[in-house]
């Protein structure tokens, strides 16, 4: 599967009118970009771990990878990540149509981005990134 | 009005020629550190003391309106929790830094709110949660975001970028 169909789903449940779907919608946004970024590691043999660490594992790759443009990605992968604990955590919060509507739009930026960055670049930043952390038995966070 | 403590800010060029002018600016700054920091937008820069960001530090003045350049900003506040969280991991230089260049690039800011991050799926994952209000249309907030993130590349090392997120509420 396509992890970017998740954006499919995202953009189909902005267009109704309740907060659930606005909701869901922001942690498809999340999980699409998420999945397409990890899958986009892999395909360089950058695997990114199965579990509930793999999201911070996958920031800390882009954050530490030393190109800018990725370093922004990276930042903005985190900023999807919070909005959607807000989303699927925080009921006594509100969250409005064009919230979801905002975070579909920065996830699909990000796919758009994305493919234009220089894979070798990023592969040797993300390993050298790795191997600063090499006698650590932690995952670089 | 707005709650505030007076601060002298000189302002200068963006092309590093110092001018002589200064002005007094409402700003998040207090007096008890001596520190400087840049704030920047595309056109001049800030250098002036630096607050402990903190609502009840602040002294209430009033403020000359025609000298405040961040009136958008109906509120903001500082979680007390979030500022020690960044004063034991010395993050406030950073915290500062992103504070208020959210309030330069987000033209339509109604509301800036900072909170301590938990992350509920993670218990080690922590930091903080830059959390705006904001009326505008996505796209235009989304331009806004990638012209702030162009400007925090410049002044916030990477490795405390990790620690900092911003989340919405657009209305």
């Amino acid at each position: 599967m396509d992890a970017k169909d998740f954006l499919k789903i995202a953009k189909k449940l902005l267009r109704y009118n309740s907060e659930a779907n606005w909701r869901t919608s922001i942690g498809r946004s999340y999980y699409a970009i998420f999945n397409y970024l990890k899958q986009e590691c892999q395909t360089l043999n950058l695997p990114i771990l199965g579990s509930s660490k793999g999201h911070n594992q996958l920031k800390s790759y882009l954050l530490g990878c030393e190109i800018d443009e990725v370093i922004d990605i990276g930042s903005k992968i985190g900023d999807l990540y919070s909005q959607r604990i807000i989303a699927d955590y925080r009921l006594e919060e509100v969250v409005e149509e064009k919230t979801a509507k905002l975070m579909f739009e920065k996830a699909q930026d990000i796919t758009k981005r994305f493919p234009f960055i220089d894979k070798p670049s990023f592969k040797t930043g993300v390993d050298k990134y790795i191997a600063t952390f090499k006698s650590s038995t932690s995952i670089p966070s | 009005m707005l709650k505030c403590e007076e601060i002298l800010a000189t302002i200068i060029r963006p092309t590093g020629d110092f001018t002589t002018e200064s002005r007094t600016y409402k700003l998040f700054f207090d007096s008890d550190r001596t520190r400087t920091s840049n704030y920047s937008d595309n056109r001049f820069r800030i250098i002036g003391k630096i607050s402990s960001l903190i609502d009840n530090s602040f002294k209430e003045t009033v403020i000359d309106e025609t000298a405040n350049p961040f009136l958008n900003v109906e509120t903001k506040s500082i979680d007390p929790i979030a500022y020690e969280f960044c004063k034991v991991n010395k993050l406030l230089a950073s915290l500062e830094i992103i504070y208020n260049q959210i309030i330069l690039d987000f033209k339509s800011l109604l509301n800036l709110q900072v909170d301590y991050f938990l992350d509920p799926d993670d218990s080690k994952q922590e930091g903080i949660m830059f959390r705006l209000r904001i009326k505008d249309k996505p796209k235009k907030i989304l331009k806004q975001e990638n012209n702030f993130y162009l400007h925090i590349r410049k002044s916030i090392p990477i490795g405390e970028r990790k620690y900092f997120s911003i989340v919405y509420s657009v209305i």
